[in-house]
């Protein structure tokens, strides 16, 4: 692990020059790429740290998105917004996530868990735009901070009982009563925030809009992935606990799924419809996990990568049309495809990835998913019917309204897109439509 | 050295960041100051609220708005200063039809204005009408401007001159007055003071932002043309203001309406609009002109019944209905006399000159008349043709202008209100056809004169 950690922190030196960081994540994205062992076992083990099949896979997301978060944060170097900070908090965040995913110990995973918030913190409050961005970012904060104290109880609770916390060595508690339910709620609920789940999802629109291009980026590429990923992680210990509640974890997330597919059809941010959809989308993720199967695990990582890819996608093409016209409103913002035909490429491609259509990545981690929620009860289908209905359709409105219609008038005319910003487009949009080819790389 | 002393600075500001960050939570996130917003309106006057109310009203939590004024006190601006006098005999016709829908909109004023908790509006509308009279020369325009004030829906009666001595009779006219025309209904005078409160009062309930501060700076962002022959545009986007504290802040906004007045023109030369090359070198032609309203008491005036009384030399007066025996009068100079319009001093000795010889001719019982007291303010003075500029500007793409009614102004403000938010959020005013006035006259040079203006 330390092959890769080294050169993140040697980067930190650099971050005065932006191109030498920006080639030099890419560089060890390719490095990291390169290094594609997963085939079930641990490997890169040392220093307590060590990737398995799972942790690969959110490993590459993060580094993918966060060298594609350099690319698109070109307006922090041109007005030259403290942008040595900017790229010292970026891979600060970078090497606490790779610590979060890679940690071999529980103890070491809440750590970093906790430690990333503090630069998404920074990045929203630094370069956030609007005045209400201290809201946002204290109910990101509270919201997380206050559910994942009883976590850490939990696992210090864990050590005792089992005496060691590395993950590999865990293994399911046998069912102790009331306690061990209470013991099972607060270490799942710290995750249920950080996906999130419906009945916790508020502080998620608020971060996401308020954030600025690299840190709505971030949030959806990866640290929503964080809750999943520690779901997985976690549920080993609790196998026995979580199938007498999967039910209710299910039905939320459906449920929820369908009202907050209702809330996004409302909106007029851009932005805000995004960062709902992702709510949408990874509430099918917590259905995956909790429904102890195969494909539901499958499903879930599948769909996880796929998001991170589409929805900080769409996020990068928000913040190009924000750029341009000052306003993220979709009342002014109509009829772009007469003034950037290009983009609208790419809003189509990241538009229909984002409804799960073929050949998406999404695609397969939704069908994948909803096989999982059929077989475990044939009543959801209510649920995922309306919800993957409204999904379309919230995208569809987002898309017609933001790229059809008559032209806003005071918009004359404007860059129709630079090398940049199609570089970092393409690259979000390329692995989420190629990877279903083989997509044995991003499946457990 | 130079590295950790940067660096001291860096934590510093750091620090200060933070620590008006945990005040702005402290006290609430609305105290905190918006950096970015969706539409700036720089002035807070009548055409400024109007127009933040209209986009309020339309868009609701959709389109952030934020209205710049630097006074709230409105010490000079045009809007309280003014008489409030409302008419709709024009001929242009869009003048005509945005009077009646400022008519329509006064009368609904309560109901429209009205926020909860707080009293209802009370715009004090008295519709007696508007009384203009024609001379021998005149005739046929007042009938052609006649006839096209009917065909639009103005309520208005042609009066001949045995019709008029029998409604005046304390009237002289003599044998020049061959005609007159009398609006019956939606012409009349209202509290302009009112008028503004509720509009900002509801544009404020509905979200909008009013920020004490005075526009200092713009700054654009140059675009490509998108074919070779087209014009290179400008879009703004930052305004750089000055509160009253003498702190210089910033906002970035998408799109921009001028709504300053008679200060427009400054507005203008400060995004280069006058100082500039081929389209730029044209600034907006609109400029503050100082006008006079004298308030006099004549006991033996004729009180009641008398509409706002216009002579066809320009002199104008009309009852004051909160003071009986009470009248507003007052007239547009002639180029030449025009005030030093620097300061809001009056010159009585214009009263006396222009005003009092027209009023005694027209009517003897003026004779005993004593000047109580007296005012000034200002028209934003279009200097081209005295009319309504809007839409937006041929380079900066996302101005939009609202200015220019020379005196006209508070009694088309809601319509012009309406029309901004229009060209905002449709592209263009379609509920009336305002194309007409658009700022390529001004660059063309083709004046859209009233050809009868007071």
């Amino acid at each position: 692990m330390l092959k890769f950690m080294i050169p993140l922190v040697v980067l930190i030196k650099y971050s005065k020059e932006w191109k030498i960081v920006q080639v030099g994540m890419f560089f060890v994205s390719f490095i990291l790429s390169l290094h594609c062992y997963h085939n079930f076992y641990l490997f890169s083990v040392g220093f307590n740290l060590g990737m398995d099949y799972i942790s690969y896979i959110m490993i590459m997301l993060s580094f993918w998105v966060v060298s594609l978060i350099l690319i698109s944060s070109q307006k922090v170097k041109k007005l030259d917004n403290f942008n040595s900070m900017f790229i010292m908090v970026n891979i600060m965040l970078l090497v606490f996530l790779v610590l979060t995913f890679s940690s071999m110990d529980y103890l070491m995973f809440y750590i970093s868990f906790e430690a990333s918030l503090i630069p998404t913190l920074i990045l929203i409050l630094g370069w956030g735009y609007q005045p209400e961005r201290i809201q946002a970012g204290i109910y990101m904060l509270f919201y997380t901070l206050a559910f994942s104290l009883p976590l850490l109880v939990s696992l210090l609770v864990y050590y005792s009982v089992s005496g060691s916390l590395i993950i590999n060595l865990s293994s399911s508690l046998s069912g102790m009563g009331y306690v061990s339910k209470l013991w099972y709620i607060s270490t799942v609920l710290a995750f249920m925030v950080k996906l999130p789940m419906f009945m916790f999802h508020l502080w998620l629109p608020k971060a996401h809009v308020e954030a600025p291009i690299a840190g709505s980026m971030i949030l959806a590429g990866v640290l929503l992935k964080l809750g999943g990923y520690g779901l997985i992680r976690v549920l080993i210990m609790f196998q026995e606990n979580n199938k007498e509640f999967c039910w209710l974890w299910v039905s939320v997330s459906i449920m929820g799924g369908v009202y907050i597919s209702l809330v996004c059809m409302r909106q007029v941010d851009m932005k805000s419809l995004i960062a709902y959809s992702s709510v949408v989308h990874m509430s099918l993720v917590l259905c995956g996990i909790v429904i102890f199967s195969w494909w539901g695990l499958a499903g879930c990582m599948i769909l996880m990568v796929g998001h991170g890819l589409c929805s900080s996608g769409l996020f990068c093409l928000a913040n190009m049309v924000y750029e341009r016209t000052g306003s993220r409103s979709l009342m002014v913002n109509k009829g772009l495809l007469t003034f950037m035909p290009s983009m609208g490429l790419w809003w189509f491609l990241l538009s229909v990835s984002n409804m799960a259509s073929p050949p998406s990545l999404n695609l397969m981690g939704e069908i994948m998913l909803i096989l999982t929620m059929l077989s475990w009860s044939k009543l959801t289908i209510f649920g995922i019917s309306l919800l993957s209905f409204f999904s379309a359709s919230y995208t569809l409105y987002m898309y017609s309204l933001s790229q059809h219609g008559v032209f806003y008038n005071s918009l004359y005319s404007c860059c129709s897109g630079k090398v940049n910003e199609y570089l970092s487009l393409f690259l979000h949009w390329l692995p989420l439509n190629i990877m279903i080819l083989n997509s044995t790389l991003v499946m457990i | 050295m130079i590295r950790t002393l940067g660096s001291f600075s860096v934590v510093q500001r750091a620090w200060a960041g933070v620590w008006r960050a945990s005040r702005c939570l402290a006290t609430g996130c609305s105290s905190a100051w918006p950096r970015s917003c969706d539409v700036l309106v720089v002035g807070g006057g009548a055409v400024g609220s109007s127009s933040a109310y209209h986009l309020k009203h339309r868009a609701g939590r959709d389109l952030s708005v934020v209205v710049l004024e630097q006074d709230s006190t409105y010490e000079k601006a045009s809007t309280v200063l003014s008489l409030g006098n409302i008419r709709q005999q024009f001929s242009v016709a869009e003048n005509t039809l945005l009077s009646l829908y400022g008519a329509s909109f006064l009368r609904r004023a309560p109901e429209l204005l009205a926020v909860e908790g707080q009293d209802p509006v009370d715009l004090r509308f008295f519709p007696r009408g508007y009384l203009f009279l024609a001379t021998p020369e005149g005739l046929k325009q007042m009938e052609e401007n006649y006839k096209q004030q009917t065909s639009l829906g103005a309520e208005v009666a042609w009066l001949w001159p045995d019709q008029l001595r029998k409604v005046y009779p304390w009237f002289t006219f003599k044998d020049n007055v061959v005609a007159g025309v009398l609006g019956t209904n939606n012409e009349g005078w209202f509290d302009p003071w009112s008028l503004l409160l509720g509009m900002r009062r509801k544009a404020e309930s509905l979200g909008a932002l009013y920020l004490p501060a005075k526009l200092t700076g713009l700054q654009y962002r140059q675009e490509e043309p998108r074919q070779t022959t087209a014009v290179p545009t400008r879009s703004l986007t930052t305004a750089q203001v000055r509160l009253k504290s003498g702190e210089e802040r910033e906002i970035s906004f998408s799109t921009l309406v001028v709504a300053a007045g008679g200060w427009s023109g400054e507005v203008g030369r400060l995004a280069g609009l006058g100082t500039g090359e081929g389209v730029l070198a044209t600034p907006i032609p609109v400029e503050p002109r100082k006008r006079f309203i004298y308030c006099a008491h004549a006991p033996d005036g004729p009180w009641e019944g008398c509409p706002v009384f216009n002579d066809y030399t320009g002199m104008y007066f009309r009852p004051d209905t909160t003071r009986p025996q009470y009248f507003f009068c007052g007239r547009s100079p002639l180029e030449e006399e025009e005030p030093d319009p620097t300061d809001l001093s009056v010159d009585y000795s214009f009263f006396d000159t222009h005003l009092w010889p027209q009023m005694v001719e027209r009517c003897p019982e003026f004779g005993n008349l004593k000047v109580k007291s007296a005012w000034a303010g200002y028209y934003d003075y279009n200097t081209l043709d005295q009319n309504l500029i809007l839409g937006f500007h041929p380079v900066y793409t996302n101005m939009c202008i609202a200015t220019g009614l020379s005196g006209h102004g508070i009694q088309q403000s809601p319509a012009v209100g309406r029309a901004v938010m229009e060209c905002v959020v449709d592209g263009r005013s379609h509920s009336i056809n305002l194309d007409r006035f658009s700022f390529d006259r001004i660059l063309t040079r083709q004046p859209l004169k009233e050809k009868m203006v007071m």
